[in-house]
């Protein structure tokens, strides 16, 4: 991990979709270590909200700042961020997708992909087409990439989509390590997640605006 | 070198869909052919018309490779993947029309000299043929890339994408057929040569951080 930020203040962020508030007046803050799970019903901004911690979304009002241990950053953080959508080709294979990945963050470590492939358990799936594999194995594609490039702040959209049981033990014991590893990561599912109490916040958000 | 690393990648797409990298020169060839069947086979008339004919089309062809080249991406969530890449998006779009480029407008100008001889072009319009097509060509993908992204977020954006385009197209397809004139005639055609060299390097520079723009805004 490059840089490691430490810190994550929302101050008074206030998001719009087309004509009306999605997000009015969201403060929270996030410590390096530990991760924060959004809920909230469809359409209350959960992606949204995620968007805008990576920057593409630009906030009406309030500020998003990201500090390391000598003061606020310029720039956000490198990130890995997951989706909805897995963002892979059907015509690639998952070896394929995450060598492009390591190079779009200038990695060029092929050890390290397959080791992330292990690591979601798709060693054996490495060479064969991402749109053969089952929605499930996909979505563990997409995770493995999360893995690969070990950014420190992690944002995941529904990370636990079609994902099954083991899958999901899998994906918590990763997010455990890569928090006692001083990462951040900020994720919405609808999921209880049996992370240790002190690593993992909640974050309401309500049709109207955050709690 | 990250831009190879996305040439690469679409190319290897291209290269499992291979009809898609067929079908713009299938298109070439049988456009070519309707006209001296419309036309009639008088080789003076075909010579003629034949660089127009062959520019016109080449326009078109770039046309329909253009709709798809950031489309899947936006869909299937690849470009977010991008945007968190510590390297300036307008490098990126410039690697991906540059792997549009090598699949739309090359297979064309190889198949040229081929066309121009059906077409009964002689040796020096044949000649500023392929020289209009290289400095020509690379315009029309790069501001093609700028109406791609544009229409990013439109499910049938072809139509929509064609209008925005093709007029920006035209002084393109003006320097180069009259390139080709002058060419037929025996004169010199530096200065249009000169023109569209200027149109490259115009739309080399910009048209990348133009396109970098449209998708930052699709993606709000």
């Amino acid at each position: 991990m490059a840089e490691m930020p430490s810190r994550l203040a929302v101050e008074g962020l206030t998001l719009v979709r087309g004509e009306h508030d999605l997000i009015s007046g969201l403060s929270f803050h996030l410590a390096a270590g530990t991760a924060v799970q959004i809920t909230g019903a469809n359409g209350s901004g959960k992606t949204t909200l995620l968007r805008a911690l990576a920057g593409w979304v630009r906030p009406e009002a309030g500020r998003i700042i990201w500090s390391d241990r000598n003061g606020p950053l310029a720039e956000r953080p490198a990130l890995a961020y997951l989706g909805h959508r897995n963002g892979l080709k059907a015509d690639l294979t998952p070896v394929e997708e995450l060598a492009f990945a390591a190079r779009l963050h200038g990695n060029r470590d092929n050890v390290r992909i397959l080791d992330s492939l292990d690591r979601v358990g798709l060693r054996p799936c490495a060479d064969r087409l991402c749109g053969r594999l089952s929605a499930g194995q996909q979505r563990r594609v997409a995770l493995a990439r999360v893995l690969l490039n070990e950014n420190a702040v992690w944002l995941l959209d529904e990370p636990l989509t079609a994902l099954d049981a083991d899958s999901i033990v899998t994906f918590q014991d990763a997010l455990m390590q890569h928090l006692r590893r001083g990462g951040m990561a900020v994720l919405s599912t609808h999921q209880r997640l049996s992370l240790a109490t002190e690593c993992l916040r909640t974050l309401a958000l309500e049709a109207s605006g955050a709690r | 070198m990250l831009a190879n690393a996305v040439v690469a990648r679409d190319l290897t797409l291209a290269l499992r869909r291979r009809s898609r990298v067929i079908q713009p020169l299938i298109f070439t060839l049988i456009c070519v052919s309707l006209f001296p069947l419309a036309l009639g086979a008088e080789v003076n008339l075909l010579a003629r018309i034949a660089p127009g004919v062959f520019w016109v089309i080449a326009l078109l062809a770039t046309q329909l490779g253009l709709e798809g080249l950031f489309q899947s991406d936006y869909e299937d969530g690849a470009l977010e993947q991008w945007l968190l890449a510590p390297y300036p998006l307008p490098l990126l779009i410039a690697a991906k029309v540059f792997a549009h480029w090598l699949l739309s407008a090359l297979p064309l100008i190889l198949m040229a000299p081929l066309i121009g001889v059906l077409l009964g072009m002689n040796l020096p319009v044949l000649h500023a043929l392929l020289v209009t097509l290289l400095l020509g060509t690379p315009v029309l993908s790069l501001v093609g890339a700028i109406g791609a992204a544009l229409t990013v977020t439109q499910r049938r954006g072809g139509v929509l994408l064609s209008l925005l385009v093709l007029p920006l197209y035209i002084p393109v397809l003006i320097f180069a057929t009259t390139a080709l004139e002058q060419a037929a005639a025996g004169l010199d055609y530096t200065a249009h040569l000169l023109l569209l060299s200027a149109l490259a390097v115009l739309a080399l520079t910009l048209a990348p951080f133009a396109a970098a723009a449209a998708l930052r805004i699709a993606l709000e």
